[in-house]
């Protein structure tokens, strides 16, 4: 066995890409010593919605609380750190900046070196702290509300991307078609939910790309072909139990199913035999039965990390930074933030001020 | 042409098919890139339509018009906002979605005022649900699904809109 790549050891994670300000810190990018999220989803569940008072996604107001009590549960000073690993992007400029600028300014303070992380490499991290039988070479499946990607995940480099996604996300498509059925919000629970009691066959919805080869997702065209099916229907609120069951469930097929063909045709083309998925659609059900019984007929084995880890959270960037740490690699106070940015690339690496 | 005939123009177009749809948004910022040269102002586009009815595959097109890899281009819904710059000229696309957005507040704290530049094109999604935060000369843009088909519907408001909207309507008549 080779031996294990350098780890740093106690790293802070900060993540603010989109939604979630999240801090924690992971010693020697396994060991979890604390997890702070604060979440619009768990403020705006028990509303049945969003609520617009609490939806300002004003991180600025939490940072400070977020990353203290990530700190406190640690119990440690910013100064006792290794290191601090930060989102530089992808994801919205304007959210990504409060979490780096409160990094850049801790990382000064205790005189502790900064690294970027890239959200999705953060993702892939995650299944690796979560299932410590997985290790590079493996297939990386980031399925979640902004992302829909295949990645060629190695050791020593950057993961390399396969194929995204040319329009929706796959968790996007969830939410859009749980509002279109008029289910309850999150959408990819809501709609797995209804589509328990549903028959996934009962509308042949269009497989999307089915006739394309590549790598590549779609699920615009999907969307659009529920949101006509209901319309035919007359719409969600003239709609029967039963049909936005079938409905639901029927969707649902077609979602799982073109995730499952690229899946199994990039494990056979990259010659893989492990495949961890993460990102917030992880946990939908359907996925992961279908993909286990693949693996079972295919030959390969799925690994998907537990939902804490799966949605956006700091503990994976953490994980990711203390691998970039311990190869010596580190960012100057300069750092800038970026909204999209392909995996394995790093346009913050000497970004002007 | 006095102003307020050119804000009258209320140009409808008919789109078969997707790539139709992403033809007319190419069209469009080509004439507001040749119309601008060499010191355009901000283009805003607000788009309005049900789900499903095309507003990402128009701004692919605006992409396109740009010289920016339209396979680049994916749904904004759930990061809120993309940003793509345009290869050599300086000029940039920014992708807006107000889809998840619940109240004017929060544009704010997203940074979508910084958004609105000399030299981008702005495209909205769902622009209509916060009308009075988006600047008052704006191009506005309604995708209707007919069956397979859509209906553009097309309206200027203000004047610098009316000038490019006068322009792509010239460039789709030739």
């Amino acid at each position: 066995m080779k031996p294990a790549a350098p780890v740093a050891g106690l790293v802070l994670g900060i993540e603010s890409s989109c939604d979630e300000m999240a801090a924690a810190v992971v010693r020697s990018g396994r060991e979890v010593l604390s997890n702070v999220v604060a979440s619009q989803n768990e403020v705006h569940a028990p509303y049945g919605g969003v609520v617009p008072e609490l939806a300002s996604r004003d991180h600025a107001r939490v940072v400070s609380g977020v990353v203290e009590a990530a700190l406190a549960q640690a119990d440690l000073a910013p100064e006792a750190l290794d290191g601090i690993a930060v989102t530089a992007g992808p994801g919205l400029v304007g959210s990504l900046l409060v979490g780096l600028s409160f990094a850049k300014a801790l990382a000064y303070r205790a005189g502790r070196p900064l690294v970027a992380v890239h959200h999705l490499a953060g993702h892939l991290a995650a299944a690796e702290l979560a299932d410590e039988t997985l290790a590079p070479p493996y297939l990386g499946l980031v399925v979640s509300g902004g992302h829909t990607a295949l990645y060629r995940v190695e050791a020593e480099t950057e993961p390399g991307l396969l194929g995204q996604t040319l329009d929706d996300a796959v968790g996007e498509a969830f939410d859009k078609v749980a509002k279109l059925l008029g289910l309850g919000f999150p959408g990819g629970p809501a709609v797995s939910r209804a589509a328990e009691a549903g028959d996934p066959k009962a509308v042949n919805f269009p497989r999307p790309m089915a006739k394309k080869g590549g790598l590549d997702f779609s699920y615009s065209g999907l969307k659009t072909a529920v949101a006509l099916e209901v319309q035919r229907r007359g719409g969600a609120e003239a709609m029967c139990q039963g049909e936005v069951a079938d409905v639901a469930a029927s969707f649902e097929a077609a979602a799982v199913e073109s995730l499952l063909v690229r899946a199994r045709r990039a494990l056979s083309a990259e010659g893989l035999h492990r495949i961890a998925v993460v990102g917030g659609v992880a946990a939908n059900r359907r996925l992961r039965a279908e993909l286990a019984a693949a693996g079972e007929r295919d030959g390969f084995s799925p690994s998907f990390p537990p939902i804490a880890l799966c949605t956006d959270n700091a503990v994976m960037i953490a994980a990711a930074g203390a691998r970039l740490l311990g190869r010596g690699e580190s960012d100057g106070l300069s750092l800038g933030a970026f909204s999209r940015v392909p995996v394995g690339e790093a346009p913050w690496r000497g970004a002007p001020a | 042409m006095e102003d307020s005939e050119i804000l009258d123009q209320r140009p409808c177009f008919h789109s078969p098919e997707p790539e139709a749809t992403r033809r007319y948004g190419e069209g469009l910022a080509r004439v507001w890139r040749e119309m601008n040269a060499p010191g355009p102002g901000g283009l805003v586009v607000s788009l309005r339509g049900d789900l499903g009815a095309g507003k990402t595959v128009f701004v692919k097109g605006l992409a396109r018009g740009l010289g920016i890899d339209e396979s680049l281009v994916s749904s904004p819904t759930f990061v809120l906002a993309n940003q793509y710059a345009s290869p050599g000229e300086g000029l940039s696309l920014h992708h807006v979605d107000f889809y998840r957005l619940e109240s004017p507040d929060e544009l704010e704290s997203m940074g979508f005022f910084d958004l609105i530049a000399p030299r981008a094109i702005l495209a909205v999604e769902w622009g209509p649900k916060f009308p009075g935060e988006l600047p008052s000369d704006r191009l506005e843009l309604e995708l209707e699904a007919d069956g397979g088909s859509r209906l553009l519907r097309a309206e200027a408001r203000g004047p610098e809109a009316a000038r490019i909207l006068a322009g792509w309507s010239a460039s789709l008549a030739e």
